[in-house]
């Protein structure tokens, strides 16, 4: 009597298997409604680049770090696990397939302003350093040209559009951007055309002489013109980047802090994949639009801006090798290396890239998925990222097929063919180096369904190839209150999917049933809790919840 | 142009690329989903949907992360919290003004022409241990394309408080070829410890005749000094260059500013040649030099991380007014070399250098003495702390990269004076040890913050803008 006392004590003060989260018995929300009207447009954010830089290295991070947040999961993510339709993000190649002629289309809808010419200057552009122009079409349509840093040619304009469409591709909103070829006698001035460097200076003339003197800093492509990124201007009315914590006030929309979006927080994953070292808030961008349908109703939407730094050009442009792997200060490899002398390797300096040219500081080799870090250490949702974020990112970055990568890379239009191969081949590595990386963190159990009474998922470690372990799974079944009912091994499936034998379900109203599938397979951590509930209208059970402890 | 549709369709067979054309909505290939055309998400697609932070499906009451543990540490952070806050924000607001104002375009709008070739702008220094006394202002004109060929000229005027200088007037001339600089400065508290490698005593028993006594006591001296110099350069071959140089100058010598031990109060400083006279001297001098240090890597640009310098000097002074000692020959080198031992980089530098005069201490006006001390020659000593006929000091350093902009040094200065070369001994060497921070921006030096002590005892920090490795023209280290 005592010894079984004991044992109900002990179970009782264990923690319970099953974990608190409970769901709706409803289809998952696969889309959710922020497009309410904001009648008056938001105040516009200006982005202070170094006060935006001593903040995160100093202000808000030490500050931050005395406000002693939890660890929390991310919000703005349905019941099962994925992240609905939004002014933020769609669902594309995370929940259906692409065609390549999709992926290149990405979110163009116009012809290429390169069909369009003469192109009429209207001014320079403002900010930064670099050389760039406000044009007009001869359609009337608006663009930002952009070109390359002068010693490193088509480095930033190769990496702009392969990591434009892939972003796209991924479900984030971006600019209209156009590889384009200009010559100088494509370019005529408007009357008004002026130069404006900077919000301190006062507008004046821009002349041909002045043109030509700008131009004359751009490297040629060796066909007397200029490779350039034309970025088509965004509808709406700009108001800046979003804010790294917190919300936009006057934004009635915007309801979930940044810091706890699964969109925000999972791009980390992919920006890790394709070394967009460059994030930062003032490369988001938000706009004030109009509905298409409705021009009375106006709301905001959320885009990400600027890709010439990724795909390790962000590494060759400033010429360091630590974009990417380090914070530009980052306080804790600072601390080390002055502890230490420096007598230890960094991850950095096994970084190596052939010379080609267009090819930045990209590599495989020397990638750690888990270790990115963008140049800025002010973005807050990099920072509150956990494992489950990254697991969804990969889910949908490790879509992407060989042939669609390779596809996105040729628009690039490289001049040379090895950096088409090579930048391919370090995609492809590095996709699969970030899914053995999150699939190793986060049970890789996903697409589960019920079939014919029996629960069905993909094991996307298996189904992508990432390893081919003898694999086999412990498939246990509770009630809605955690009470276990029934427990079994079924073997893989054939290409990672597998089905699993008759199921032993709850016995209430809606046959409320916990499966925990547990995959047995060394590298592997966690288990997965798939919430089934019998479809009130059809009589059918179906998925209605999972939960990844 | 429009292109002809049967050209697009081929192209469009040939290359995936042709197929971004967006006017054109290509059939799947075999084995591709059937392509979609995208269309803008309105408000009535999304009218019943619900808000977000209600997608989540959960139905049970969803736990704070929160714990007892982090609120009672969050309540005994909060102090500390609005503390750090309000101590950095001076700093943040200093640079949210930079930033929100352009100040640094406004600053070109105001006091330089559109190229940014001619304008103004602030200078500045501080000296350690003074306070404010150590403070110097002042400005600086540039052109920095004068003539077209790029040549450099700068006009400076400065005042300080009381420490280095209490004016100081510079005009700067260079070209690819050749620099002319001239420059007048009130100097109210120059160093002086007499002459040779003596013990430091803090009260000496009787005046000091510094010509037959090394004893070293700290006091200071003021000193007006008026100086013209042109320097050349000539590549001869390779790294091989040919360095003419030739100065004249012109010093006065007084009691120091007040707040300090005046030389006087110490030291005979009458028999010193040009103490009481001053000096008025011209200078010539060649240096060989070899240079082939360089950066190794693009990543590791302004970073010498190999190669030597090597130089070998020799010139001749002479005075111009009478009674200013005799004239002499200095002569010398140089040796540096730098070993690349690992990315970042990590550098192991070497250093040698050497120098002498022919003339005696009492031909010779003592500024013009070799001497050792300072954030430039022996770390861990005051300036010229050293001072005799011949000077040597060698350096070890090993630097390694903090962080982008950052490096860490870590070094070992040992050297000492000898009155001639029948008392070169490796005793009673001086040694100086110490680290300092470089900074550098886009690959140039900007500046080194150093702590240096040496084995006697005492704690110097420096702030330079020189990096410690270069050469300074002998005309115009002191």
């Amino acid at each position: 009597m005592k010894r079984s006392l004991l044992i109900m004590l002990a179970a009782c003060s264990a923690a319970p298997r099953v974990p608190q989260a409970r769901f709706a018995n409803a289809p998952a929300v696969t889309v959710v409604n922020d497009r309410n009207d904001v009648p008056s447009k938001p105040s516009v954010r200006l982005f202070l680049e170094d006060v935006y830089q001593f903040d995160g290295l100093v202000t808000r991070r030490w500050v931050r770090g005395m406000e002693l947040h939890p660890r929390s999961r991310a919000l703005g993510v349905n019941a099962l696990d994925e992240v609905p339709d939004s002014t933020w993000f769609t669902n594309r190649i995370g929940s259906r397939d692409l065609s390549i002629a999709e992926i290149l289309k990405g979110p163009n809808q116009l012809d290429s302003p390169e069909h369009h010419k003469p192109w009429t200057v209207k001014s320079t552009k403002m900010g930064g350093a670099e050389v760039g122009f406000l044009v007009v079409d001869s359609r009337g349509e608006k663009f930002l040209l952009k070109f390359d840093t002068p010693g490193v040619p088509e480095q930033e304009t190769g990496a702009h559009v392969i990591t434009q469409r892939l972003l796209w591709a991924c479900g984030y909103n971006v600019p209209e951007d156009y590889l384009v070829h200009i010559r100088s006698d494509e370019l005529v001035l408007a009357p008004d055309a002026y130069v404006r460097d900077s919000e301190a200076d006062s507008p004046r003339p821009l002349t041909r002489a002045e043109l030509e003197r700008r131009l004359a800093r751009i490297e040629s492509d060796g066909h007397g013109g200029f490779r350039a990124i034309a970025s088509h201007y965004l509808s709406g009315k700009p108001i800046g980047g979003h804010p790294a914590e917190g919300v936009r006030e006057d934004d009635p929309n915007d309801r979930i802090a940044h810091e706890r979006r699964r969109d925000l927080r999972g791009l980390y994953a992919i920006a890790a994949w394709l070394d967009h070292a460059d994030i930062m808030e003032g490369n988001f961008l938000d706009m004030w639009m109009t509905d298409p349908a409705d021009p009375r109703r106006h709301y905001v939407k959320h885009y990400l801006i600027d890709f010439g730094k990724s795909l390790g050009v962000m590494a060759t442009t400033a010429a360091d090798p630590r974009r990417g792997y380090e914070y530009w200060v980052d306080w804790a490899q600072l601390g080390w290396s002055l502890v230490t002398a420096g007598a230890y390797e960094r991850q950095w300096e096994q970084r190596r890239a052939p010379e080609i040219r267009g090819v930045g500081l990209y590599d495989a080799a020397s990638f750690e998925p888990g270790h990115f870090r963008p140049t800025s250490a002010g973005y807050i949702p990099f920072t509150t990222a956990d494992r489950f974020d990254a697991f969804w990112a990969t889910k949908i970055l490790i879509r992407f097929t060989r042939e669609q990568l390779h596809a996105v890379v040729e628009a690039a239009q490289y001049t040379d063919p090895r950096a088409t191969a090579y930048i391919t081949d370090t995609l492809v590595a590095r996709q699969r180096a970030t899914a053995a990386y999150w699939f190793a963190r986060v049970n890789p159990l996903d697409r589960f369904s019920v079939e014919h009474g029996t629960l069905c998922f993909d094991d996307l470690a298996l189904r992508y190839g990432i390893t081919n372990q003898p694999t086999s799974y412990q498939v246990t079944s509770f009630d809605r209150d955690g009470t276990q009912l029934a427990t079994g091994r079924v073997a893989t499936g054939f290409a990672g999917h597998t089905c699993t034998g008759a199921l032993t379900i709850a016995s209430d109203r809606d046959a409320y049933t916990i499966l925990e599938v547990k995959t047995l397979r060394p590298e592997v951590a966690g288990s997965t809790m798939v919430h089934l509930a019998r479809d009130r209208a059809s009589g059918e059970l179906r998925v209605i919840g999972i939960w990844r402890p | 142009m429009a292109r002809p549709p049967l050209a697009l369709a081929l192209v469009a067979l040939v290359s995936p690329a042709a197929l971004a054309d967006p006017s054109v909505v290509e059939p799947a290939p075999a084995g591709e989903p059937a392509p979609t055309v995208p269309t803008e998400t309105t408000a009535a697609d999304v009218a019943n949907a619900p808000d977000p932070g209600d997608e989540s499906g959960r139905t049970d009451d969803i736990p704070s992360d929160d714990t007892a543990a982090r609120q009672v540490g969050r309540g005994l952070l909060f102090f500390p919290k609005i503390l750090t806050e309000v101590a950095l924000a001076p700093l943040r607001g200093t640079i949210w003004a930079y930033d929100r104002y352009h100040l640094d375009e406004r600053w070109y709008q105001l006091f330089f022409n559109d190229a940014r070739t001619i304008g103004l702008y602030p200078t500045g220094s501080l000296e350690s241990g003074f306070g404010i006394n150590g403070l110097t202002v002042g400005a600086r004109f540039v052109d920095r394309d004068t003539f077209g060929g790029r040549e450099h000229l700068a006009l400076e005027a400065a005042v300080g408080v009381d420490y280095r200088f209490k004016q100081l007037y510079a005009l700067n001339y260079r070209t690819r070829h050749f620099e002319v600089d001239a420059g007048y400065e009130v100097r109210p508290r120059d160093p002086f410890y007499g002459i040779g490698n003596g013990e430091m005593v803090v009260t000496p028993a009787a005046m000091i005749n510094p010509l037959t006594t090394d004893t070293a006591v700290q006091t200071r001296y003021g000193q007006h000094r008026a100086r013209g110099r042109i320097t050349g350069e000539l590549r001869l071959v390779s790294d091989l260059y040919l360095r003419p140089a030739a100065e004249i100058l012109d010093r006065s010598f007084g009691d120091p500013a007040s707040g300090s031990t005046p030389t006087t109060d110490v030291y005979a400083m009458n028999g010193l040649v040009g103490w009481e006279q001053g000096v008025t001297a011209g200078y010539g001098e060649i240096e060989l030099r070899w240079d082939s240090r360089r950066a190794v890597s693009l990543y590791e640009r302004g970073h010498y991380s190999a190669g030597t310098l090597a130089g070998l000097f020799g010139g001749y002074e002479t005075p111009v007014s009478s009674g200013a000692g005799s004239p002499f020959f200095r002569y010398g080198g140089d040796i540096q070399h730098f070993v690349r031992i690992g990315m970042g980089p990590r550098v192991l530098m070497a250093r040698l250098h050497g120098e002498a005069i022919t003339g005696s201490i009492d031909e010779v006006p003592f500024t013009e003495l070799p001497a050792l001390g300072g954030p430039m020659y022996l770390r861990g000593f005051d300036v010229d702390r050293f001072r005799d006929r011949i000077a040597a000091f060698g350096t070890v350093q090993y630097a390694w990269d903090l962080a982008t902009m950052l490096t860490a040094t870590a070094f070992v200065d040992v050297g000492r004076v000898w009155r001639d070369y029948s008392s070169l001994t490796v005793q009673d060497l001086r040694t100086g040890f110490g680290g300092s921070l470089v900074l550098d921006s886009d690959g140039s030096f900007v500046s080194e913050l150093s702590l240096a002590s040496s084995l006697d005892g005492g704690l110097f920090v420096s702030l330079s803008f020189n990096p410690v490795y270069d050469i300074d023209e002998r005309v115009r280290r002191r």
